[in-house]
């Protein structure tokens, strides 16, 4: 009896040891977007919060049905080019074996381009920094879950705020892009709606820093207000140095890529009373909210620009949805991200929780820089 | 009226700055036939030197010259190492235009892995503007003109009343002879080039200094700078200044008038229109005489 007791012991340890020493596996993820060229200042929140995300989740690992996980991200640059998108799209579909899913951080050109090829692969897609709705909605790919609140939303509330506020004359003034017409179609229809007159729409190419002659144009039609939707800082700071310069006093509001990280460069001063409508409020009291922005900072001593808090949430939830399918198999997966709220998250209110088209849903709110160093909440979304 | 004279005022500051960037390639370029893609590069590596010298807290006299100089550094490496050793090919125009493609691709990737995708920004070291009614003139611009005409007329003045001067001439318009006749020309060339670079770095810092410090700074300039050269004509410097101030001048007025998004199509309109009428070049003709 003793000798059956001693090999029960040696062989739970032997059984115990084994499993202590079961490696962990890979999740195979295949990441695509812009790691160079000339948008990439836009993206480095995105790529740095999904390395902080990918660095705790993995440290802490996945389980899935009893097996321990990580992700094995390998990353592909799409230099916001749609040519170069597919390319890398083809590349990450056919490289990553087995591949488990892909996560797009691409521009929204890249995004369109490259929808039809994603769509075809049968993977899931999880997708926390294209604008453009232009991919998803009922005719889109069912594999594919947007951590980007809709453009519509931010326009609406924005223009809706805007015509109680009294402000009946507006000029747009938006980057010559695919995402910057859609911003400004976007608003203008809601405008319309909320009883405004748009005067104005004027463009201006990537990277234009010099913001004068257009604004000199602007000063002419006199509106109430200017709505500005930019995705570049260098193109931000540029824009509001020569509002000031020009002493123009109209009201300014933004797209939601107006975030805290452009009065960092350019100086609260210069953005105060500037109003913008997203889903990201950096002042909310949600730890979620500060203990990433606590960690963020001081890992690199600035604060995330708009598309680093969706992507921190997309690694988040994508170990989420593995853990509670028990499973790495994609119809599985799939089938959980649609089905559940993912509570806890930075991003909008801190729940995700895609519609039956793939698009999470997010309260939008309107909030104002002051300049005491704030985005303060002027009108908060509901859920 | 006021929309067109703040156009005037914004497009001649921008047009300064065209100018000192375009000011090396017109001398490499134009003088030795060289094609430097990587020429604009020394623009942005000219204002990162600067940023970076005033963040330590250097004085901003003292950050333009490092910028000055950190081009001009990059310049004669270029020179040494990259176009140098392909002089003596048949293929030389070919070979150095992929050469320094390729290397205007590595710095921009450098810098950016190396500094980041951030742009910066000076501390205000030009704080301040002139007014004229609702014309407004920002003290850094106002300065880019200045320097841009000083340097300019020392430029012209280098070329024709200096040994030096003559004898980049003498290089550019025929090596062997002016060797025989003892002028250093590997030495000259490389001053040529490191000086060219060092206005290139100098339109660099002056661009960070109006508006923003990036590693894009420079390839934004890249298709802009040698569609000055080949309008302007090669080698004449004066006729670069003012086809700089004319591109910056279009630029302006089509952002007051029109819509910024046709700048790039007006400034190649004047382009072609200058191209067809003229193939020369427009300092071929008109201002010969500023030929240097």
């Amino acid at each position: 009896m003793h000798r059956i007791f001693r090999f029960a012991i040696a062989a739970l340890a032997v059984a115990g040891g084994a499993a202590l020493a079961q490696p962990v596996k890979d999740i195979n993820i295949a990441l695509v977007l812009p790691l160079s060229g000339p948008v990439m200042v836009n993206v480095d929140p995105a790529v740095k919060s999904i390395k902080m995300a990918l660095e705790e989740v993995n440290a802490k690992g996945i389980m899935v049905g009893g097996q321990k996980y990580r992700f094995n991200v390998q990353w592909f640059d799409e230099e916001c080019k749609p040519p170069v998108a597919i390319n890398a799209t083809r590349a990450a579909l056919s490289q990553v074996q087995p591949l488990h899913m892909v996560w797009a951080g691409m521009c929204s050109s890249s995004a369109v381009a490259t929808a039809a090829i994603l769509r075809d692969s049968r993977k899931v897609v999880l997708n926390a920094v294209s604008g453009t709705s232009a991919f998803a909605g009922p005719k889109g790919d069912p594999y594919l879950f947007k951590i980007k609140e809709d453009f519509q939303w931010r326009s609406r509330d924005l223009a809706r705020y805007l015509a109680k506020r009294g402000l009946k004359k507006g000029a747009i003034i938006a980057v010559n892009s695919d995402w910057g017409h859609e911003s400004s179609k976007t608003f203008e229809k809601f405008a319309k709606e909320a009883g405004i007159d748009i005067v104005q729409t004027l463009s201006y190419d990537e990277h234009t820093e010099e913001f004068v002659p257009l604004l000199a144009q602007v000063r002419q039609a006199n509106p109430d207000f200017i709505f500005e939707a930019s995705q570049l800082l260098d193109e931000q700071v540029a824009f509001l140095r020569a509002y000031r310069q020009l002493g123009l006093k109209m009201q300014l509001a933004g797209e939601s890529t107006w975030t805290e990280d452009v009065p960092e460069k350019a100086g609260w001063q210069l953005i105060d009373g500037m109003l913008t409508a997203s889903a990201w409020v950096p002042s909310s009291d949600r730890p979620a909210v500060k203990a990433y922005l606590d960690k963020y900072r001081k890992a690199f001593g600035a604060t995330p620009g708009f598309n680093g808090p969706p992507s921190y949430d997309m690694v988040y939830i994508a170990a989420r949805a593995y853990e509670k399918a028990g499973s790495l198999d994609t119809e599985a997966v799939r089938k959980v991200i649609r089905n559940t709220t993912f509570d806890g998250m930075v991003y909008g209110s801190g729940k995700v929780k895609f519609d039956d088209h793939g698009q999470a849903e997010f309260p939008v709110s309107v909030t104002v820089f002051d300049a005491k160093r704030k985005l303060r909440v002027l009108a908060p979304g509901s859920e | 009226m006021t929309l067109l004279a703040q156009a005037l005022v914004s497009g001649l500051a921008i047009g300064a700055i065209y100018a000192l960037a375009a000011a090396g390639l017109g001398i490499v370029f134009g003088l030795f036939g060289v094609i430097n893609f990587a020429h604009t590069q020394n623009m942005m590596i000219g204002a990162v030197a600067a940023v970076a010298a005033a963040s330590l807290g250097a004085p901003f006299a003292v950050a333009l010259l490092a910028g000055v100089l950190a081009a001009a550094l990059l310049g004669a490496l270029t020179e040494r190492l990259f176009i140098r050793p392909l002089l003596s090919h048949e293929t030389v125009q070919i070979d150095t235009l992929f050469i320094t493609l390729g290397l205007a691709i590595v710095i921009e990737n450098a810098m950016l892995m190396l500094w980041g995708s951030q742009p910066r920004y000076f501390d205000a070291p030009l704080p301040g503007m002139v007014q004229l009614g609702r014309v407004v003139l920002t003290m850094d611009r106002l300065a880019s003109i200045v320097l841009a005409l000083v340097v300019f007329a020392v430029l012209h003045l280098l070329v024709t009343r200096t040994r030096l001067g003559k004898a980049v001439l003498a290089t550019a318009q025929n090596p062997e002879a002016a060797r025989v006749v003892g002028i250093p020309v590997t030495r000259v060339r490389l001053i040529a080039f490191a000086v060219g670079c060092g206005l290139a770095g100098l339109g660099g810092v002056l661009w960070g200094v109006t508006y923003s410090v990036s590693y894009v700074t420079g390839s934004t300039f890249l298709i802009l700078s040698f569609v000055l050269v080949v309008m302007s004509g090669p080698g004449n410097i004066a006729s670069l200044l003012v086809c700089s101030v004319l591109l910056g001048l279009t630029e302006s007025l089509a952002g007051a008038f029109f819509d910024t998004k046709w700048q790039r199509l007006a400034v190649m309109l004047v382009f072609i229109a200058v191209i067809m009428t003229r193939p020369q070049g427009l300092g071929a003709g008109r201002f010969a005489r500023a030929n240097i």
